[in-house]
């Protein structure tokens, strides 16, 4: 049976999908470093901070997330942070991404699992 | 270095998140040298620098899209590395913009760049490179012989001084010698003629000549009771013998003697002397035999003329001073001349030599470098035009970038990258023109040329510098001084003042492409006349060239062998007539007698000549078989050459005049025969030419002596003479084994093989007088383009208060006109007396032939127009409103 829905939510990149769970793990705490470091810690995967912004900013213009520039803090020679946080629209495009990826791998748990 | 790292991070970041950006970095890092140590982190660090400058591109394209950087505009130097991709791409953007300029620019940069360093590289090669099968060429000296009188100008060495040379110990092992002779060869039943070289025992070692196949001559094969080889060119071996490799042991008949082959020379190795420019392969040398073999050759010079080139090779310590010492000595007690003088040696390097290089070669040298030298200086001066009109045309935009917010530094660094692209775009087509042209020329000479680098890198460079210096003047200029007024004012300041040399210039080039393009078409018409000039009787003849002393026929055979030829032939039916004819330099004395002798064409023919050749006389008679050898027959120039003394004008001889000169006699004098010094003339005929010789100048016809000279040509007179070619060919064999009837063909083909040098002369003017027409058309345009941005405000006035823009086309197009005109009218000036002066090129052509003018003039003005015209149309589309509202 077909699920058409009737605004189809934006068609998400690999990376994009990272870093919109990263925004969902991180609440109000997301800003780049943080950000980063969830990827790697959880993605197990190496990326530079500018690919990072890259795409949080790809993501801004799309309409899915929105960013403020923080007050200065002592850490990090008092430079101040650009925060990100997560919009209704990213929230729904990342829900679609993601019930689309649990679709796909249902049922293919112990499978998934053979091939190592 | 982490303090470096972090700058380089920030300077690459966009400045919308530079700030946070960094931050984040310094946080990880210090989490990283905590966690895991600070080595491991700065490694980490270098590491994100390599990537965040691999992404800052896109990371600067996304922060502009959602509106946190800067608009497309001139970016700070602190952002250098993204403001180079943007720069590019306009300059990318501008260049497609502008094919015209893009192209002429190229043209005339690339056209001097390939002329210089091609010509370069010739000269270069020709003296300094290395020459094919030479080793050490600059060791090697050239030695001649000469009596230090002032007239007498050194030379080779005849072959009783060269035994004299080579009998004394101390130079015979050091001393080689090359004697170069027409011979004829008998190769698998067919008979032709070559170019050979006698050469001593020491001559391929003393060049260091190595042999592509066998072996090369040696000091054994010179010497007594040697037997007969002989060394074979590796052109020879290649056309000839089907480069097949069993032929080393094969025997040819070389001057009716049995020569072994023992080996093949290397690839264009043509010997000590190099072969003409454009001359066909057959003159270079095919065999090379030893000089003993050439005593008692036919045809080989008398032991007195000199012949053998001589060539040493310095040793550790000696100069050419040192060696030529050393031969003087060696040759004291030898006398040349009359009256007999002492003999010296003088010695050279290797095509450099006073045998090599007289004074009309080395002006014609210098010419040769000269030319491609104006070339590029014309190139230059087209392209520093285009480039400071472009640059007007230019101002308007680049005084909006600046308002927009550019920085000067910007603006240079686009015009910089700019003036690089083009020039390097101008420097590459060089370069592949010049690979080009050199790869032609290398057909035509046995050098090793290669591109001469140092003139392609000067030339190049200098086509940067201009290209740079007029591209950046804008530049200059706006970062100066605000834009605007200041600097079109200065630029104007700078165009008025220059303006009329510019000008000048280009009708300069307009003059000089017309000169080249009425000599390349009065080539063209001689070449013309030469085909359609072939009198009718042409398609009806076979001519045999023979060179009697060159296939061993004694002085004394020549008569009977010829009369034996020409009966032979005469008996079969199906050829009407058969005649010989054979020519002689002669000298002669005008009828009002005085000292002074004039050269003419002397032809001796025999009685059936003129019936074969359809021939009538104008006034008298022909010869018949009752003359005595003091009758002759001239053309109607000679007659006109022999009634008015030289240096006057000739008029042309009407049929009275050509009545009167029949019966007078006149002083004539022919080197080596045995004529009446008193001729008497009997009749007259006209100029037309008669094949094989396309020429018609003055010439004089005698009756065939009873010792003919060395080279003649025998003509026959039959229907359809291609079908039966190979028939006669086998019965002027069956004549006589000795003959090379290899240089038997039909009429036609003798006319235009003997017009062959003309077309040469045709594809070099033609193509030096279009590259003059493209260089002039490409200046015109430039020249006039500044012009027309200059005055853009002014046409902006005129079409403002009323003008059509038909009354600026007119204008415009006025002022090139003026330009042409001026460079037509001093073409005119320089082109009468100079085709005037070479008039003796030309073939049956006048050098004032109407068509020969007209034709290149009608293709200067089209071309001229059509160049005229791109600027004047873009003046007529001015927007009278804008051209103001500029300012």
């Amino acid at each position: 049976m077909w699920i058409i829905s009737p605004v189809p939510p934006t068609v998400l990149g690999d990376f994009e999908q990272l870093v919109l769970l990263a925004l969902v793990r991180l609440g109000p705490r997301a800003y780049g470093a943080t950000i980063r470091r969830e990827i790697e810690t959880h993605a197990r995967r190496e990326v530079s901070i500018s690919a990072v912004y890259t795409t949080l900013h790809r993501l801004e213009q799309k309409g899915l997330v929105r960013s403020r520039v923080g007050e200065p803090t002592p850490e990090r020679g008092g430079r101040r942070r650009r925060h990100f946080e997560l919009l209704p629209a990213g929230a729904r495009a990342l829900k679609a991404a993601c019930d689309a990826f649990a679709g796909m791998t249902a049922g293919l748990e112990r499978r998934l699992k053979m091939l190592g | 270095m982490i303090r470096l790292a972090f700058t380089l991070i920030a300077f690459v970041t966009p400045p919308a998140d530079r700030e946070s950006l960094v931050g984040d970095t310094r946080e990880r890092f210090d989490e990283l040298a905590a966690a895991v140590g600070p080595i491991a982190a700065r490694r980490w660090l270098w590491r994100e620098v390599i990537r965040v400058v691999w992404h800052a591109p896109s990371h600067r394209a996304a922060t502009r899209s959602i509106g946190l950087g800067p608009a497309r505009k001139a970016i700070p130097m602190s952002s250098f590395f993204s403001g180079w991709h943007a720069d590019a791409k306009q300059t990318l953007r501008a260049l497609v913009r502008s094919p015209s300029h893009v192209l002429t620019a190229v043209l005339c940069l690339g056209v001097g760049i390939v002329a210089s360093a091609g010509v370069f590289s010739i000269v270069n090669a020709l003296f300094y490179g290395p020459l094919p099968g030479i080793a050490d060429r600059d060791r090697l000296v050239r030695v001649f012989l000469t009596t230090g009188q002032p007239n007498a100008r050194p030379s080779s060495a005849s072959t009783e001084e060269l035994r004299h040379l080579r009998a004394v110990p101390a130079i015979a092992g050091s001393l080689a010698s090359e004697g170069d002779l027409g011979v004829v060869a008998l190769i698998d039943g067919e008979t032709i003629r070559a170019a050979a070289a006698f050469v001593t025992g020491s001559y391929f070692r003393l060049l260091g000549t190595s042999a592509a196949r066998g072996r090369l001559l040696n000091d054994d094969d010179d010497g007594p009771g040697a037997e007969p080889v002989v060394v074979i060119s590796h052109a020879f071996w290649r056309s000839r013998l089907a480069a097949r490799s069993d032929v080393l042991g094969q025997l040819i008949v070389i001057g009716g003697r049995p020569f072994a082959i023992v080996g093949v020379a290397p690839a264009e190795f043509g010997g000590l002397e190099l072969s003409e420019l454009g001359g066909a392969a057959g003159s270079r040398l095919q065999f090379w035999l030893p000089v003993s073999a050439a005593a008692g050759w036919p045809g080989a010079p008398d032991p007195s003329t000199p012949w053998h080139a001589m060539v040493t090779r310095l040793g550790d310590g000696s100069t050419p001073e040192s060696t030529a010492a050393v031969v003087t000595a060696a040759v004291s007690g030898l006398a040349r001349g009359t009256p007999p003088r002492a003999v010296r040696a003088v010695a050279s390097p290797l095509h450099a030599g006073p045998g090599d290089v007289p004074l009309d070669i080395a002006i014609m040298l210098s010419l040769f470098l000269f030319v491609p030298i104006a070339v590029f200086a014309i190139g230059c001066a087209n392209v520093a035009n285009l480039q400071l009109a472009r640059a007007t045309a230019r101002a308007r935009e680049i005084s909006i970038r600046l308002s927009l917010g550019a920085s000067r530094a910007g603006i240079v660094r686009l015009l910089t990258i700019e003036a690089v692209v083009l020039a390097a775009i101008a420097c590459l087509a060089g370069l592949a023109g010049t690979a080009v042209a050199l790869n032609v020329i290398r057909s035509f000479v046995p050098l090793s040329l290669a591109i001469d680098w140092r003139v392609l890198a000067f030339t190049s460079a200098l086509a940067a510098l201009v290209v740079a210096l007029t591209g950046l003047a804008p530049a200059w200029l706006a970062a100066r001084q605000a834009v605007g007024a200041g600097q079109r004012q200065a630029l104007q300041a700078g165009g008025v003042a220059h303006s009329r040399l510019r000008r000048g210039l280009v009708g300069l080039q307009v003059a000089l492409s017309l000169v080249l393009l009425v000599v390349a078409a009065l080539f063209g018409r001689s070449l013309q006349v030469l085909h359609t000039g072939a009198p009718p009787v042409t398609s009806e003849l076979l001519v045999a060239d023979l060179n009697l002393s060159e296939a061993g026929v004694p002085e004394a055979e020549r008569g009977p062998l010829l009369h034996g030829v020409i009966t032979a032939l005469a008996a079969d039916g199906r050829i009407r007539r058969v005649a010989a004819e054979g020519q002689e330099s002669v000298r002669y004395q005008g009828l009002g007698g005085g000292e002074i002798e004039n050269s003419a064409r002397g032809r001796f023919v025999t009685l059936s000549w003129f019936d074969a050749m359809d021939v009538r006389p104008v006034a008298g008679r022909l010869l018949t078989a009752s003359d005595d050898p003091a009758a002759v027959v001239v053309n109607r120039r000679f007659a006109e050459r022999l009634l008015t003394p030289p240096r006057e004008a000739r008029a042309d001889l009407d049929s009275a005049s050509a009545r009167v000169i029949v019966g007078q006699s006149f002083r004539l004098r022919v080197a080596e025969q045995e004529i009446p010094s008193i001729v008497q003339i009997v009749g007259v005929i006209e100029n037309a030419p008669t094949p094989p010789d396309p020429h018609d100048d003055a010439a004089v016809y005698l009756l065939m002596p009873a010792m003919p000279p060395a080279a003649v040509s025998i003509v026959l007179r039959t229907a359809d003479p291609a079908a039966r070619l190979s028939e006669v060919r086998r019965a002027l064999t069956a004549i006589d084994p000795r003959l090379p009837w290899a240089d038997l063909m039909t009429g036609e083909a003798a006319f235009a093989r003997r017009a062959s040098p003309i077309r040469y002369l045709v594809l070099a003017a033609g193509a030096l007088g279009l590259l003059a027409l493209a260089l002039a058309a490409a200046g015109l345009y430039a020249v006039m383009s500044y012009s027309v941005a200059l005055r853009r405000r002014e046409i902006g006035v005129r079409m403002a208060v009323g003008a059509r823009p038909v009354d600026i086309l007119r204008m415009v197009l006025g002022q090139s006109v003026r330009v042409v005109a001026a460079g037509i009218v001093v073409g005119v000036v320089l082109v009468v007396p100079l085709t005037h002066a070479v008039r003796f090129l030309f073939v049956g052509v006048s050098p004032l032939d109407p068509t020969a003018l007209i034709a290149p003039l009608l293709l200067l003005i089209a071309t001229a127009l059509v160049a005229g015209a791109l600027p004047a149309r873009r003046a007529a589309r001015v927007d009278p409103a804008r051209a103001l509202r500029q300012d």
